[in-house]
């Protein structure tokens, strides 16, 4: 876990129950308020005994937190399986979650900082197993079709192309920076949403966004001029 | 998005191309069920250690009987392993400044060996003034040369010195005196070398075979023991032809001697005549299986 001590930023194995979240509460959409306070009745009753309730949990998340870890690790296989560590941990541990903030937030927490220790524990090993990209989703299918014209290539082996140049680029980076980019622009989520996860400060998190999208620029530039 | 800007892509565009990396339907059942086998089995606790205690202690408790015999056997093994290795390491102890063929013969455990020197170096203290004093004996026959022999050898290397000790004081004086002259000779002529001393020496020496081999008490065979059916048929045959000779202690125990030794011929033919054995060839064949 990242934690801010005298303007650097440690990093830390995971540790949920023990390391508070820094600063003040996270500043959320009322829409996030909504889930927020419907996942906590649910943690309620998961703490009374009612461990069937957690599957609602898993059900709801597991494609946001597999989606996460496998962004970080641009591996299949290992983001199936710290994925589901991430919920045998957050099972195990719920008992000790206060509704300080939010289950989503915990949840996030617990998944990057098991992605972050499984880096660092395999740093010599990285092989990529990518996912096939979805033609459902309506904005992938619009770049895809604007790259391939601009390109005038072959749809499917530009798309594996890229898909390849993607993944290898968001290695390059350090984890710290991986994961802000990966929080900020895969998964959507906020500058302070990202802060309280990774433990930094918001200009910290703001910091680090800028220089990967920089390192990011330079190493997919042959794309980005067609 | 890009058809309304027509602009060139940002990189943005390329990372919110990452969001379509998806995993298909059918992953997401093998994700359900790993995941569920995951929790079930972090359900489940592993034991700690110190759950195995009070079955260990059922297990003692149970076997407690078995365990100490067990426990008993394996310490006396032990003991006698020990025992065995410290017997086993003195065994053979090299003679210093004894020829090889002497120092080859195995001697006794180390401690018999001190004691035997001990007591040899006290006879020889002892007999050494008086033959000094005494004149010199002419009975260096053949018979004491072995016991010279030995008695020049080395203190030490000698653990038959003892059987000295058993002699009367003045007769170990002379033989002290017969051995020294003799090994002297020996010395000299090189004629018996000092294997052949010591080997005639154990068979010289008096009663060395008696003495160094303790004599077994005489077993009885139990079969000899035991009396043999045709003498019990016989006893009970006479009984009832003599019942005035014959008595329990008789019939026990050899009976045709005693019967042989009181049965006169008078008696028998007044035995006969009272069972109709009116005969004589008759009562010479009872004489005669009596004897036989």
């Amino acid at each position: 876990m990242d934690l801010h001590l005298g303007g650097r930023c440690v990093v830390y194995p995971v540790v949920m129950d023990v390391v508070k979240s820094p600063g003040k509460a996270l500043v959320a959409s009322p829409e996030r308020r909504r889930e927020a306070d419907g996942d906590w009745e649910v943690v309620r009753r998961v703490q009374d005994g009612d461990f069937a309730a957690f599957d609602g949990l898993i059900l709801k998340y597991r494609s946001r937190v597999h989606a996460i870890v496998y962004n970080l690790t641009s591996n299949r296989e290992d983001a199936s399986d710290l994925a589901q560590d991430t919920f045998i941990k957050a099972f195990q541990s719920i008992h000790r979650f206060q509704g300080q903030s939010s289950f989503f937030t915990w949840l996030y927490r617990i998944a990057v900082n098991s992605t972050l220790s499984h880096l660092r524990k395999n740093r010599m090993r990285s092989f990529f197993s990518l996912e096939r990209i979805s033609e459902d989703e309506p904005v992938a299918r619009e770049i895809v079709a604007a790259l391939t014209d601009k390109a005038g290539a072959e749809k499917g082996a530009y798309v594996h192309e890229l898909q390849d140049k993607l993944n290898e680029a968001m290695q390059k980076l350090s984890i710290k920076h991986r994961t802000v980019v990966t929080l900020f622009e895969i998964d959507g989520l906020s500058h302070e949403e990202i802060a309280e996860i990774t433990g930094c400060s918001v200009g910290t998190v703001r910091s680090r966004l800028h220089y990967a999208k920089r390192l990011l620029q330079a190493e997919l530039q042959p794309f980005l001029n067609q | 998005m890009i058809d309304d800007r027509k602009q060139p892509l940002t990189i943005e565009d390329l990372l919110r191309l990452k969001r379509a990396e998806r995993p298909s339907p059918e992953f997401w059942s093998q994700f359900e069920r790993e995941l569920r086998e995951k929790q079930l089995a972090a359900i489940v606790e592993k034991r700690p250690w110190w759950c195995a205690i009070p079955g260990l202690y059922v297990f003692v408790a149970r076997h407690r009987l078995s365990l100490a015999a067990s426990a008993s056997a394996v310490a006396i093994c032990l003991v006698g392993f020990h025992a065995y290795e410290a017997t086993a390491s003195g065994a053979v102890v090299p003679a210093s400044g004894v020829p090889d063929s002497v120092a080859s013969v195995p001697v006794a455990a180390p401690r018999l060996l001190a004691a035997a020197d001990e007591y040899a170096a006290r006879q020889f203290n002892q007999a050494r003034p008086a033959a000094a004093s005494a004149p010199a004996s002419g009975e260096s026959g053949r018979n004491e040369r072995p016991v010279a022999s030995l008695a020049a050898l080395s203190v030490q290397s000698l653990p038959a010195i003892p059987l000295l000790g058993d002699l009367p004081q003045n007769t170990a004086t002379e033989r002290f005196d017969a051995i020294s002259r003799s090994l002297a000779g020996d010395l000299a002529t090189g004629g018996t070398s000092m294997a052949e001393g010591a080997r005639s020496l154990l068979v010289g020496v008096r009663d060395f075979g008696s003495r160094a081999i303790p004599s077994r008490a005489s077993v009885a065979e139990p079969l000899a023991q035991m009396p043999s059916p045709s003498a019990e048929r016989r006893s009970r045959l006479l009984a009832e032809a003599f019942p005035a000779m014959a008595g329990p202690a008789d019939m026990a125990s050899a009976p045709s001697e005693r019967v042989l030794g009181r049965l006169s011929d008078d008696r028998l033919y007044a035995s006969g005549g009272r069972y109709d054995v009116a005969t004589e060839r008759e009562l010479n064949s009872i004489k005669f299986s009596i004897r036989f």
